[in-house]
C-alpha cells in the first residue's frame, strides 16, 4: 500500500466531489422508484402482510413454535450428551440403572422468560410421563401451560421416540394433527441417549466435579444426595447450573432428580424434575405404537428433522447469511433463535428481498392469494387455527429447520469437546480466507469453515496463523 | 415522493460518489426510498433531508463493507462512467481512492456523515452544522479531527483494516 498525505487525500476527496452521475442514471433511478413506491405501498396495503400479522400475533402460533422448538430440542436429546464417567459410588448407582429394561417416572419443567422474540413471555411449565424401554424406545405424554398476552394456553402432547423405527412421533389431540419425523442414524444414535433420560442425568454429574451432600428422606425413603454446580455437566452451555441426584440408599437407583440452569439473557431459568420413578416397569410393544386416530392430519408429511452434520451447518449458515445479510453473531442455539427469530418478527419492516421471498413462498403455500385478511375473516374459527397451525408447521420447516441444524452441530462439537470456535462477528460471505467455524477433526488436524462456506482440513500451525490474522 | 422530487438527483449523486458505481448508487437509491417509505409509517421524523442523507451514506458504507474487493474490474462495472469526462471510471482504479473510501467507512457515523458533507459534498459548515445538531464549530473540529485520523492512517504503510472497527474520532 502507497502512503498518502494530506495533500493528496485532499486532492482524492475533491476528484470524489466533482462526480457527477449521468443524467440518464439518475432519471432511471427516479422513475424506478416511483415504481417500486407504488408497487410497495399496494402490496402492503392488500396481499400478505394481513395474513402474516394475524398469524404472528396468534397465540396459537406462539404456542405452537415454542412446542415446535421444545419437540427438537428434548427429542435431540440434547444438552444432556455425555459419556460414562469413573466416579465410584455413582459409577454403581449407574450400572444398576442400565440393567434396568424399562421404568417410568414423571417429568415437570419450568421455564421462566422469554424463549425467544415473540414467543411466551409469562412462565412455561410442562408435565408428564415418561415411560423408557431399551427395548422399544420412550413415550411421553405431556401437558403443557404457557402464559401468552397474559392468558394461560394449554397444549397436549404425546411423543413417541422409536429407535427400532427411526421415527418419532408427536401427536397434537387438541388440534388432530400429528407429526412424524425421521431420524438419520447420527441423530437417531444421539437420540438414543434421550432427553432428560435420568441415565444421562447420572452420567452428567459422574462426568463433573460433584459432591456428595449427605443424607435424606424423600416420602419416606432415606436418600443420600449428589450435586454438582459444575458448567460442564451441562456440555459448558448453561449459566447458574445446579444439579442434584437423589439415590435411595437400600436399592441404589435414582429417587430424584433436580435440575436448575439459566439458558440465555432472555430464558432466566429452567428448572427440570423428575420424580415418582418406578424401575422394572412391565412393558409390551403396543405402548409404544403411536395411536394416531383417522381423522388427524398430517400438515408436514415429508417432514425430516435437522441434521446434525457439516453440511447441514453450512446449509444453516448459508440460510442465515441470506435471511440476515450477515452470518449470525453466535451459533448457540438460543443465541441464534433469538437473532433469526427478531428477524422475523420484524419481516413486516424488512426490505430483505430473501426474507420478502420466504414470507411469500409460505402464505402462497397456505393456498392464500389476494386479500387475505378477507379470506381469513370467512374462516370459521376452526379453519382458521388449522390455517395458523398449517403456518407454524411451514414456519418450523422451511426457518427452523436449518437454523437447528447449525444449532445442533454446533452444540454437538461443544459436547464433543471438539474444541469448536466460532467467529461469525468479524468474518462476512466474501472472507475466503478466513476461519468462521473451526473444530477439532483429530488430534493434528483441524475441520475449517471459511467464510465463503467452501470447507478444508488443515493442520494445528495454519489454524494458529489463521486465526491470528482474523480481524480483531 | 416529495422527498424524491426535491432530494432525489442530490442523494444519488452522493451515493454515486461514495459507490464509484451508478448501477450500484440506482440500487442503493431504490433501497433508501422503501426504507424511508417504511419509517413514514412507524416513525417521527422531524428532518427528513437529513434523515435520509444519513440512510444514505450508511447504506453506501455498507454497501462498500459487504463488497470488500477495493479494486472493481472495470468491466464488472455495467455503466461506469457518466461520460467521457467523468472521473468515475478512473476514480475506480485509483487505490489511492479507494483507500480514502475504506477509512472513512471505518468513521463512527456522525464523523463519517460531517465528513463526507464537507469534503464530499462540499457542503458548508453552518449547513451541515443544522443537519447534525451541532454548531459550526464542533463540526469543523470534527472535521479536523477525522482528516488528522485519515493522514495518519493513510500516511503508514498500514492498512486501515487492521485498525480498530470504529474510530470515534467525535470524542
Amino acid at each position: 500500500m502507497s502512503k498518502i498525505s494530506e495533500e493528496e487525500i485532499r486532492h482524492h476527496l475533491e476528484l470524489l466531489s466533482r462526480i457527477q452521475p449521468s443524467a440518464q442514471s439518475t432519471d432511471r433511478a427516479v422513475q424506478r422508484i416511483r415504481r417500486v413506491l407504488t408497487e410497495h405501498k399496494q402490496a402492503t396495503k392488500t396481499k400478505n402482510i394481513s395474513i402474516w400479522r394475524i398469524i404472528m400475533k396468534s397465540r396459537i402460533t406462539k404456542l405452537a413454535v415454542a412446542a415446535a422448538v421444545i419437540i427438537v430440542v428434548v427429542l435431540s436429546g440434547l444438552p444432556f450428551l455425555g459419556k460414562k464417567g469413573s466416579g465410584i459410588a455413582l459409577a454403581d448407582v449407574l450400572q444398576r440403572v442400565e440393567q434396568v429394561q424399562a421404568f417410568m417416572y414423571k417429568m415437570k419443567t419450568k421455564t421462566t422468560g422469554n424463549m425467544q422474540p415473540g414467543m411466551p413471555s409469562g412462565p412455561m411449565e410442562m408435565t408428564g410421563t415418561v415411560l423408557v424401554s431399551t427395548e422399544y424406545g420412550t413415550k411421553m405424554d405431556m401437558d403443557m401451560n404457557m402464559v401468552v398476552n397474559g392468558t394461560s394456553q394449554k397444549m397436549r402432547q404425546i411423543m413417541y421416540m422409536l429407535p427400532p423405527e427411526k421415527k418419532g412421533y408427536v401427536i397434537m389431540p387438541e388440534q388432530k394433527q400429528y407429526m412424524q419425523m425421521e431420524f438419520s442414524d447420527d441423530l437417531l444414535a444421539r437420540t438414543k441417549k434421550q432427553s432428560n433420560d435420568p441415565r444421562e442425568f447420572l452420567r452428567q454429574i459422574i462426568n463433573s466435579k460433584y459432591t456428595d451432600i449427605g443424607k435424606s428422606v424423600i416420602d419416606g425413603v432415606e436418600v443420600e444426595g449428589f450435586e454438582t454446580t459444575d458448567p460442564a455437566c451441562l456440555g459448558g452451555m448453561m449459566e447458574d447450573v445446579k444439579v442434584t441426584l437423589w439415590v435411595d440408599r437400600k436399592t441404589e437407583l435414582p429417587v430424584r432428580e433436580e435440575m436448575y440452569y439459566k439458558m440465555n439473557e432472555q430464558m432466566q431459568t429452567e428448572v427440570v424434575e423428575l420424580y415418582d420413578f418406578q424401575w422394572y416397569v412391565q412393558v409390551n410393544a403396543d405402548e409404544f405404537k403411536p395411536v394416531i386416530p383417522q381423522d388427524y392430519t398430517n400438515p408436514l408429511p415429508n417432514y425430516k428433522m435437522p441434521t446434525m452434520s457439516e453440511e447441514g451447518a453450512i446449509e444453516g449458515l448459508k440460510f442465515c447469511n441470506q435471511m440476515l445479510g450477515r452470518y449470525p453473531k453466535k451459533i448457540d442455539m438460543m443465541n441464534l433463535m433469538n437473532e433469526v427469530a427478531s428477524e422475523f418478527r420484524s419481516i413486516e419492516d424488512s426490505n430483505n428481498p430473501q426474507a420478502l421471498k420466504l414470507r411469500e413462498r409460505i402464505v402462497e403455500k397456505l393456498g392464500l392469494h389476494g386479500n387475505t385478511k378477507e379470506q381469513m375473516s370467512k374462516l370459521s374459527q376452526e379453519e382458521k387455527t388449522k390455517k395458523i397451525m398449517e403456518f407454524t408447521m411451514e414456519f418450523t420447516t422451511e426457518v427452523m429447520r436449518p437454523v437447528q441444524s447449525l444449532a445442533m452441530f454446533y452444540m454437538t462439537l461443544v459436547q464433543e469437546k471438539k474444541e469448536p470456535a466460532y467467529y461469525g462477528e468479524v468474518v462476512t460471505p466474501t472472507d475466503a480466507d478466513k476461519v468462521l467455524l473451526r473444530w477439532k477433526a483429530s488430534d493434528n488436524e483441524y475441520r475449517i469453515i471459511f467464510g465463503d462456506l467452501h470447507a478444508e482440513t488443515i493442520t494445528p500451525e495454519k489454524l494458529a496463523e489463521l486465526e491470528a490474522a482474523l480481524p480483531k | 415522493m416529495e422527498l424524491l422530487d426535491r432530494s432525489g438527483a442530490r442523494l444519488h449523486t452522493l451515493l454515486t460518489r461514495l459507490t464509484l458505481r451508478e448501477d450500484v448508487a440506482e440500487e442503493l437509491m431504490q433501497e433508501l426510498f422503501v426504507k424511508l417509505s417504511d419509517v413514514a409509517t412507524s416513525k417521527k421524523v422531524s428532518n427528513w433531508d437529513a434523515y435520509a442523507y444519513r440512510t444514505a451514506v450508511n447504506l453506501a458504507f455498507d454497501w462498500r463493507r459487504r463488497n470488500k474487493q477495493i479494486f472493481v474490474p472495470l468491466e464488472a462495472v455495467s455503466e461506469p462512467a457518466s461520460n467521457d469526462c467523468s472521473p468515475l471510471a478512473g476514480l475506480i482504479r485509483n487505490e489511492a481512492v479507494q483507500e480514502v473510501l475504506i477509512a472513512i467507512g471505518r468513521l463512527n457515523s456522525t464523523a463519517r456523515e460531517a465528513f463526507v458533507m464537507r469534503y464530499i459534498q462540499q457542503e458548508s459548515y453552518e449547513s451541515i452544522a443544522e443537519q447534525l445538531e451541532k454548531t459550526p464549530h464542533q463540526v469543523r473540529a470534527l472535521c479536523s479531527k477525522v482528516m488528522n485520523y485519515l493522514r495518519d492512517v493513510l500516511g503508514q504503510n498500514r492498512t486501515p483494516s487492521a485498525g480498530k472497527e470504529v474510530h470515534d474520532v467525535e470524542n
